[in-house]
Order: C-alpha cells, then structure tokens, then sequence
C-alpha cells in the first residue's frame, strides 16, 4: 500500500534532495569544496583558466561559478597538482606575481594561479609537489612562505568542514610527531585567549605528538584575511553574521570585524625574504646617493633568471647594488660606470669591491670597469667555435640596469660638446692630454631615449639565447598613455612591473632575448634608428640641445610634474 | 682586471672594432695579485664555451701562465635546481682527475689572477688603457669618439 509519508522521506533523504538543499543553502563560492568530487580538467586547460580574484571584486561568488567553481578537495585535484597556499608580503604587490611567475620559470616549474588579489596577503596556487612548492619559494623576496592548503572558507565551520573532508587520510600522518600551531591575522586582530580558542577547535585531528614552540617538525598555521573594501563585501559580512548567530554559538555575532577568508594550512618551505635585512644600505660598508634598495634588487635579480655559475653584467653599476644582489644568489657579476670614482670610492676602504668583502661573495666578483655603454670595449673580433672569423659577442646571462635618470646631474656621454671641433689630440705644452695620469675625459649631453635604444641593441649583441634584460625606467604618470615601452626585434618582453609614487612611477622592465636572431620588423616606430646611422647633420643637431631638452622626464622633474589644464 | 674579462673586450675606438689587431688588448707594465677565491667547476663549465681560445693563450703568456694551445674539452655541469636558494652551488655532475685538473688550472687563471695596476694596449691604434687598483679605464678622450 502507498504510504505518502514514507514516500516522502525517501524523497528527503536521497542524494540529490539533500544536494538541492546544499546548493541553496550554501555561498555558490564554496560548493566546489562540496561537491567537485571528478577529475578538474582545468589544469590542463590553462588558457582557457586565468586568475581568479575572489577578495577585490564586487561580484565575487557569481564571477567564481562561472569560472567552473573547482576548488577542489586536494584529494580530488589531478593527480600531479595539489593545492597551496602562498604568504606574501604585502609590499610591492605589483612586483608579487612577475616575481613568482618568473622564479617558475626559472625552475621550470608547472602551477596554475588559482586565486589571487593584489589587496590581500594570501594566495593559493595549484604545484605538483612539496618539492616544487619549496624550491618555487625558496629564492622569492616578495613572498614570506609556503603552505600546503588543508582548508578554507568564510567561516570556521565551512573551515572545519573543509579540513575534515580533504585532508582526514593525512592526520594518522602527523599523529606522533612534534607540531605547533601559529596564527596569522591580516587586517585583523585576535586576542590571545581567543587564538587559544580557535587552535583548540582543530582538535579533532588528533595530533598526540608534544607541542614545541621552538622548531617543531610540523608548523600548522590558521590564516585570517579580514580585508574588507566593498560594499558587496560588507553586505556579505552582514548577511554571514546572522548565519553565524545560529550556527557558530563561539563567536561573537555582534564583533564587526570578523574575517572573510579563513584558511587552515601546513608550512612547507620560506621565502629568501630575510636575506634583505643582510643587504640593507643602513648596514653596507660602501653606499651612494642612488643606490637601489637591498628588497627591489634582489627582486630585480630575480626577474633576470640569475643563478649559479651564470655572467651578470651592469652597465650603469653605481655603487654596485644590482651587482652583489646578482651574486647572492651565485651569478659572477661584471659592472661598469662612466664614473670611476663611483666604482674605486673616494675614501680607503670604502670601494664597491669592499662590499663583495662585506658580505662574503669574492667568488662571485667578475670586474668592474670604467666605460661608457655608447663607447664599450666589450666585444670582440675573433676566432669562434665554428673556427671561422666573425665576432663573438654573446657573453651575459642576465644584464640588469637602472640608466641615470639625469635629474641629479644631467645625462651624459663621452664626446664633445661641440660637434665642429677638429678630431685632434689636445696637445698643452706638446703633451697629449688624454695621456696625463689624472686626464678626465670631456662629456656631452645625451638623450634619455637614445639610451634606451644603445641599452636594447647592447643586451641583443650580448646576451646568450634566452638571457635576460631589465631595466628600470621613470615616468610622469601625465605621459603613461604616450608612455611607449622599448622594443627590439631580438628581445620579447616577459613583464612590466609598475612601482606608483607621488607624481610620477617607474617600471621594471624584462625582457628574454630570442634564440636566434629575428627579422626586422616591417614598420616599427618603438625602434629608433642606429646612432651610427645617423646622418652628421641631425647629430649636430641632436648635441646642440640642453640635457632638458633630451631628457622630458628631468625637464618634468624640476617642473613638479604640473598637469596642463585638460580641455572638458 | 681578469684575465676572464680581458677576454670578452676589445679597443673601446669604434674603428678599430671590425679589426682583429684590436683584441685581445695586450697587458703591459703589469702588477698582478692573486686572491684566493671558492673554486666553482659549474661557472667554469658555463664560461668554457664563452672563451676565446687563444686569445686567452695570448693574454696568459704576457703575465706568465701557460695553457695548451687547445680548448680543453670538458663535460656540460648543470645546477640542481633545489639548491640556489642561497646561491650556493650544487652539483649533480662529477669530473674526472684529468678533468678537474683542467678546471683547476683555469680557476686559478681566470678567477684567482687580478691585474691590479698596469695597462692594456691596442694593436691596431696602440690606445693604452690604464688599470689602476684593478679598475680598468676605458674612457675614450673626445677625439677618438
């Protein structure tokens, strides 16, 4: 006989009711975490998956389903990837992902961005291995750590939940082992006994191993991102604490501040962050008014793929600070300046070799010499490997630079001012001048844009296959539509880095150089036409002019960067 | 000045660059130091295809060093990559004694030997380039430029 009651509970209980159920009662942000229980295809679809940005957006649970929603238990990702979580620094947030991106690169290492946003320190990335996540980490500047991801949500419950669905094979694992617990909190504070709280409500993973403050063999971090910039955000905020009223009695419903993403995680490997305290410019012997900062240089000589037993070479070396970040991490570096005082020092003891001393790295010291990029001993004629004569120029892994912006002192190079001077020796009392110990040879103004153009056709001539460029450049933030980024045929740029300040910005830019050389473009405007191609009468032209007149960013500069009254 | 870098440069004189007078430069006056440094077989493995053969027999001869006439042939070392964290080495490969003995003689020749007060001159226009406390000077003066 039918009996509708029962009928009914069958209907009740079975999967997909109670699935139905789910899926309207849970955020469509996390029901991946749920239900995704197939094979995730997308790893192997990368183009077709990019970055997904949950924090900063205004329509982000929506924005997360159409994306295909696969936050999947790290027991259900593909194979070869897992899920991790990286702890940036939140510092240079433009530098963050150009760095890690590049240091995959370098260590040829395959992951998938599954969810990054400039506003926050949290990351998660999809890695083969705990290998690769260590040595993905190990030499980035920009980031603290990295954690193996056992589970996220919007509140503790979803985390609880979340941990217990992905990782309760892995526990028996970490059971006798000596462990500790950290917390970190980003926009956000807990008190103490409240931290204790929340540790304690993760017991259910059974750790029985002794607890050390002081070198555990495993670290488990909570991480809370409070970040809160929307309205959408706040909304949501609002709407999960009445939620939370009825289901998380521990928590305080009427505590505005409460985080919005909460993960629960496994240290893996750190970050090289700390080697900046080594190199900081408070504490190294030989510093100059322009020297580039210990964290922005190492970073820089991670974008240039340096690394052991590679040639780096600067050809604006100042002080010599791209020079010792190349070495720390094992490059021999070369470097030249058109101002040997700058390279030799001024006072005994205090020389950019002094600083190779300082910090132990010798070794890695290739030369410094005094030159001028427009007027450069490097290359050579001679024998190749082929055995016939042609030049032999590709010599550099990595050139890294930051060119004189010319706003101190105007930029120059070697030459006369005056283009009609008769090409003569100088001869005082019948000596040769240029032959006198103490000779300083004269300079000319010279244009920041032709710069650029020698510093591109330099790297192409001296860089091996693959070897890679970077450079600095400024710019007033009124030019950044005109803002035209250098090109060369032999180059590809792999990223711009933008560093923002007051009036004005400047990029970092990277380049690889191609393996073979390419074909010249058919119509290029970026390439500026040799300098030896030049005809006499536009650069006599070019050198009458004033070192602002070549150089707008200066003439800028000094100006305070006035913004011309717009036309509406 | 090392003889490693008196390897990669020319006369700084663009005239002289199309010129096979103009390179190597040619030490002269020289006061050499040498300073003991790591020995790095990974960097000498990457820097041997870099080389200029004989003109790195050339420059050895002027300050006393002989090499063989030809390029020693050794096996390609990679970095492993977990282990440039620091920037210190870590090899996967292993040398042979011959091969190790090459390596050792050009970490002595190229890292260890400076040049650190001397000149460079040109063979094809016989500009001397002063090197005074190991830094070479190439500036050129206006009417070579």
């Amino acid at each position: 006989m039918f009996n509708p009651s029962r009928a009914l509970l069958q209907i009740y209980q079975s999967q997909s009711f109670l699935r139905s159920i789910y899926e309207i009662s849970t955020p469509v942000s996390l029901k991946g975490n749920y239900f995704n229980t197939g094979p995730i295809p997308n790893y192997y679809r990368r183009k077709n998956i990019t970055i997904r940005t949950i924090s900063s957006s205004s329509s982000i649970p929506f924005k997360m389903a159409a994306t295909g929603a696969s936050l999947a238990p790290l027991s259900n990702l593909p194979p070869p990837m897992r899920e991790y979580l990286i702890h940036f620094a939140q510092v240079h947030e433009t530098f963050r992902k150009p760095e890690l991106e590049s240091l995959a690169k370098l260590f040829n290492i395959d992951y998938e961005i599954l969810q990054y946003s400039e506003k926050a320190p949290f990351a998660r990335i999809a890695l083969k291995s705990n290998e690769d996540a260590k040595t993905l980490i190990s030499r980035s500047i920009l980031s603290k750590a990295i954690y193996e991801l056992w589970g996220t949500g919007t509140t503790y419950d979803e985390v609880h939940t979340s941990v217990k669905s992905r990782t309760s094979h892995l526990w028996h694992l970490y059971k006798t082992c000596s462990f500790k617990f950290g917390f970190e909190s980003f926009n956000g504070m807990r008190t103490e006994p409240h931290k204790k709280q929340l540790i304690e409500s993760f017991s259910y993973v059974g750790f029985d191993g002794p607890i050390r403050m002081k070198n555990p063999d495993e670290l488990f971090v909570i991480m809370e991102d409070y970040e809160a910039t929307s309205m959408v955000d706040l909304e949501r905020f609002t709407a999960l604490k009445i939620d939370e009223k009825v289901e998380t009695p521990s928590r305080n419903p009427t505590h505005l501040d409460e985080p919005h993403q909460i993960y629960f995680t496994r240290f893996i490997g750190k970050s090289s962050r700390a080697v900046i305290e080594t190199y900081d410019l408070k504490k190294r012997n030989y510093i100059g008014t322009t020297s580039m900062d210990a964290e922005l240089s190492l970073v820089t000589a991670n974008m240039a793929h340096v690394g052991p037993g590679k040639l780096a070479y600067d050809p604006f070396v100042g002080t010599g600070s791209f020079a010792v970040a190349c070495a720390h991490f094992g490059a021999v570096t070369f470097g030249s300046d058109i101002d040997g005082r700058m390279i030799r020092g001024t006072r005994p003891g205090k020389s950019l070799r002094s600083n190779f001393e300082q910090y132990k790295i010798m070794d890695r010291y290739g030369d410094m010499f005094v030159s001028d990029l427009t007027n450069s001993p490097l290359g050579r004629f001679g024998a190749t490997e082929e055995g016939g004569k042609r030049r032999s120029e590709q010599i550099f892994d990595a050139i890294i630079c930051d060119p004189p912006y010319g706003v101190r002192e105007g930029l120059k190079v070697l030459g006369s001012r005056d283009p009609s001077r008769p090409k003569v020796p100088t001869i005082i009392d019948g000596v040769a001048q240029h032959t006198l110990k103490d000779f300083v040879p004269p300079k000319r103004p010279y244009s920041f844009d032709k710069m650029l153009n020698d510093i591109t056709n330099f790297a192409s001539a001296h860089l091996v296959p693959n070897g890679r460029l970077c450079i600095w450049l400024p710019t007033a933030d009124e030019d950044f539509n005109e803002f035209s980024i250098p090109a060369h045929r032999n180059l590809r740029l792999e990223s711009a880095c933008v560093q923002n300040f007051n009036k004005w910005s400047r990029r970092l830019l990277t380049y690889s150089r191609y393996e073979v050389d390419q074909d010249e473009p058919v119509a290029d405007d970026e390439v500026l036409p040799d300098a030896a191609e030049e005809s006499l009468d536009s650069a006599k032209a070019r050198l009458a002019r004033t070192a602002d007149a070549l150089n707008p960013f200066r003439r800028k500069y000094f100006e305070g960067f006035k913004t011309l009254p717009s036309e509406d | 000045m090392k003889l490693l870098t008196a390897n990669f440069i020319s006369c700084a004189v663009k005239a002289c660059k199309s010129s096979s007078l103009s390179f190597p430069l040619h030490f002269k006056d020289v006061e050499l130091a040498s300073t003991s440094v790591p020995y790095n077989p990974l960097l000498l493995s990457n820097l041997l295809p870099r080389l200029d053969w004989p003109a790195l027999v050339t420059s050895s001869k002027e300050l006393g060093f002989t090499l063989p006439d030809t390029k020693p042939e050794l096996p390609r070392l990679t970095a492993t990559a977990a282990a440039t964290g620091d920037g210190d080495m870590n090899m996967d490969n292993t040398v042979g004694e011959d091969d190790e003995k090459t390596l050792k003689m050009l970490h002595k020749v190229l890292m260890e030997t400076e040049v650190v007060e001397g000149k460079m001159v040109c063979g094809s226009c016989g500009f001397e380039y002063g090197i005074h406390q190991t830094v070479g000077n190439f500036l050129l003066p206006s009417h070579l430029v």
